[in-house]
């Protein structure tokens, strides 16, 4: 019911604004001139509205709740990420009139091959980015209405689906920028609201941490995920059918669907290597990868990833093109940093009463859902309802957002890049491109969003960013040089995560440099496309390819193109 | 309403996909004459120092607090309004200090345009 609640408002809002949008557009002749003179602010509304996924929404909260408080860390890489874009990529980007990445690569180095290995990397990005995103709606939709995880999975694939099938993204602007307004509005009033109502005591707890290592009072786990925890003494527990059962010390995996019982007084089975919410690691403000024991690195590692990566996520870049030059696209890029941050204001205070409201999802393996279970437990009334309605609106909007952005990149590779094809398979391609979505995602269940989302930074920050970094300021880099440097980055990160995920434990350095693997192969790509790049010849029209990116006016393409 | 040929109007993104499959677009420019060629030299080379300014402005920020905490761990008894600060400063100073610096790239970006 509240999942009803929460999530037509949000489709239907979508729906209007974007045919409201169409309606008012229809004045003028031409979408394009229209969109020339959308304004650099309600612009960056929208590249903020595309960018605040799920990750953002309730990820980060999750994360600080299970990690501690150097999640707070993430939201610094992501804006950052936009400073770095105001610097090196919005303006000549724009300037050249490629809509994404593969349009540029063809237009700065014309070589059909790259063309084609930068439309496999956008494919990957955008399916590894997907996959988080209907996890999380899945997750969230079972936890506020007690429905199965396949359930909110396939909702949302289907939501998707319609929301594209009847045109929601056409006048995307402007539904962006009302989602931008609506997710920060939804996401900022509960927040005060929570602070509020949660009580002095449980603000004093929020902000004296100590470590959840027994259980308090009577706890009822219930795991929607399948689960490992390990116990290192006896731990007593009660079964839901009755009876009472002692867990041995040991590793135990607990299936999904399963619901425990923990009395008071029982220690806290402990998840992965990591601290217990609440403890000494936990406080600290930094992020420990991969628990190695290295977490000033490890922090880095994070802010490399999603920092350079942000500069080439697909649909970001995408959204660009909606200014009028380049000007405006630095403006946009500018603005869009201000906005961010009054968003990342607020995943904090989540995330700090998160723990001390609800520490049980630490052991469910439920964490990215703390954001939209907080307001049940502050008011177990109508106004509590209320606001887990409006906050699974907001993190409907939130994935809504990103995932029809995405969607729509990954059919365009689909069918254009890879398989050209008519009108008609790009309409075929994005549902069935939903259902292959669906399909990984319900299998994914029990891998961490984050894993996935540093995946996805991760390839664009090893793959992209150098494409276009060095594509824009370097006019000696050859096509040969940048296939070999989104190669080498390709496959040195996505080594790095498939050992993390599938490999053995690892331990120490090595575990931070698998799991968080830009460090590394960001240099490397960077490097790769340089030394192929001097060993070779660049084409006599390299410089004025490069150099047009920088021109502010020309007299030819003052109209633009 | 103005008189034009009518366009189907859609999102940049349907667009993109929609023209893609017709157009293979030859990517071949004209050559810049010699004044435009000379402006974005000019331009290049200005933009490049300016942004290597930010970015090193970036870094230090970005890679330096973190770096800040680890070496000098505050105490959780220091606090500001009851909140320990070693939690505030992941929050309320990179942020702000981003959105300044952001700020500033605009405007110096946009001075060497002007020229």
């Amino acid at each position: 019911m509240v999942a009803v609640l929460a999530v037509t408002p949000v489709v239907l809002l979508t729906l209007f604004v974007g045919v409201r949008g169409v309606a008012a557009m229809r004045t003028t002749s031409d979408f394009l001139v229209a969109s020339r003179q959308v304004s650099p602010l309600l612009n960056s509304a929208a590249v903020s509205g595309e960018y605040l996924s799920a990750a953002s929404f309730l990820g980060i909260a999750g994360m600080m709740v299970k990690d501690g408080v150097g999640a707070l860390w993430y939201p610094v890489g992501f804006t950052a990420g936009y400073v770095a874009m105001l610097v090196l990529v919005a303006a000549p980007m724009r300037r050249s009139g490629a809509l994404t990445v593969p349009d540029f690569a063809e237009a700065r180095l014309s070589s059909a091959v790259l063309r084609k290995l930068t439309a496999v990397v956008v494919l990957l990005i955008a399916v590894l980015y997907l996959v988080p995103q209907f996890r999380t709606a899945g997750l969230v939709l079972s936890a506020v209405g007690a429905t199965p995880y396949w359930v909110g999975v396939v909702i949302a694939g289907a939501v998707i689906s319609v929301t594209l099938a009847l045109g929601g993204m056409r006048a995307a602007t402007y539904v962006q920028a009302v989602q931008f307004c609506l997710k920060l509005l939804l996401f900022a009033v509960p927040a005060v609201w929570l602070v509020v109502f949660s009580g002095a005591g449980v603000r004093q707890q929020a902000l004296h941490p100590v470590e959840f290592d027994r259980f308090e009072q009577r706890t009822r786990v219930e795991f929607r995920i399948g689960v490992t925890f390990r116990i290192t003494e006896p731990t007593r527990i009660r079964l839901p059918e009755g009876g009472t059962r002692v867990l041995r010390p040991g590793a135990h995996d607990i299936r999904a669907g399963e619901v425990l019982v923990f009395p008071a007084g029982e220690p806290v089975p402990r998840v992965g290597a990591g601290g217990l919410p609440g403890g000494e690691r936990w406080r600290l403000p930094l992020l420990d990868v991969a628990d190695a024991g290295h977490p000033l690195f490890g922090t880095w590692a994070v802010l490399v990833a999603t920092m350079f990566g942000t500069m080439g996520l697909p649909h970001v870049v995408v959204r660009f093109h909606t200014t009028p030059d380049g000007a405006s696209a630095r403006r946009t890029a500018a603005l869009t940093v201000g906005l961010l941050s009054v968003f990342y204001l607020f995943p904090g205070i989540y995330g700090a009463l998160g723990r001390v409201l609800l520490p049980r999802l630490y052991l469910s393996g439920g964490t990215d859902t703390v954001v939209v279970a907080l307001p049940a437990r502050v008011d177990s009334g109508w106004v509590g309802t209320l606001f887990t309605v409006l906050l699974t609106g907001g993190a409907f909007a939130a994935f809504l957002a990103t995932s029809l952005g995405l969607l729509l990149v990954l059919a365009g590779a689909l069918s254009h890049d890879l398989v050209p094809g008519g009108l008609g398979r790009l309409r075929g391609t994005a549902p069935l491109a939903a259902g292959v979505i669906i399909l990984l995602a319900l299998s994914a269940a029990p891998l961490e969003t984050n894993i996935l989302v540093t995946w996805a930074f991760t390839l664009a920050a090893a793959t992209f960013c150098p494409l276009l970094v060095l594509g824009i300021w370097w006019w000696r880099l050859t096509a040969t040089g940048a296939i070999s440097g989104v190669l080498v980055g390709l496959l040195g990160s996505s080594a790095g995560i498939v050992v993390t995920l599938f490999g053995p434990e690892l331990h120490g350095w090595l575990a931070i440099l698998l799991a968080q693997p830009a460090p590394w192969s960001v240099p490397l790509a960077f490097g790769a496309m340089v030394l192929v790049s001097l060993r070779g010849r660049s084409p006599s029209w390299a410089r004025s390819a490069m150099l047009r990116l920088h021109l502010d006016r020309t007299a030819r393409t003052e109209s633009g193109s | 309403m103005s008189g034009g040929k009518r366009v189907p109007v859609m999102s940049p993104q349907t667009r993109m996909a929609r023209e893609r499959r017709t157009s293979r677009r030859n990517w071949s420019f004209p050559p810049l004459d010699p004044t435009e060629h000379e402006r974005a030299s000019a331009l290049h080379r200005a933009q490049h120092r300016q942004g290597v300014v930010t970015l090193c402005w970036l870094f230090v920020l970005v890679f330096g607090l973190p770096l800040l905490q680890a070496v000098v761990p505050m105490p959780v008894s220091l606090r500001l309004a009851g909140i320990p600060v070693a939690w505030l400063v992941p929050v309320l100073v990179p942020l702000p200090a981003m959105v300044l610096l952001a700020w500033r790239q605009l405007w110096r970006a946009e001075r060497l345009e002007r020229r």
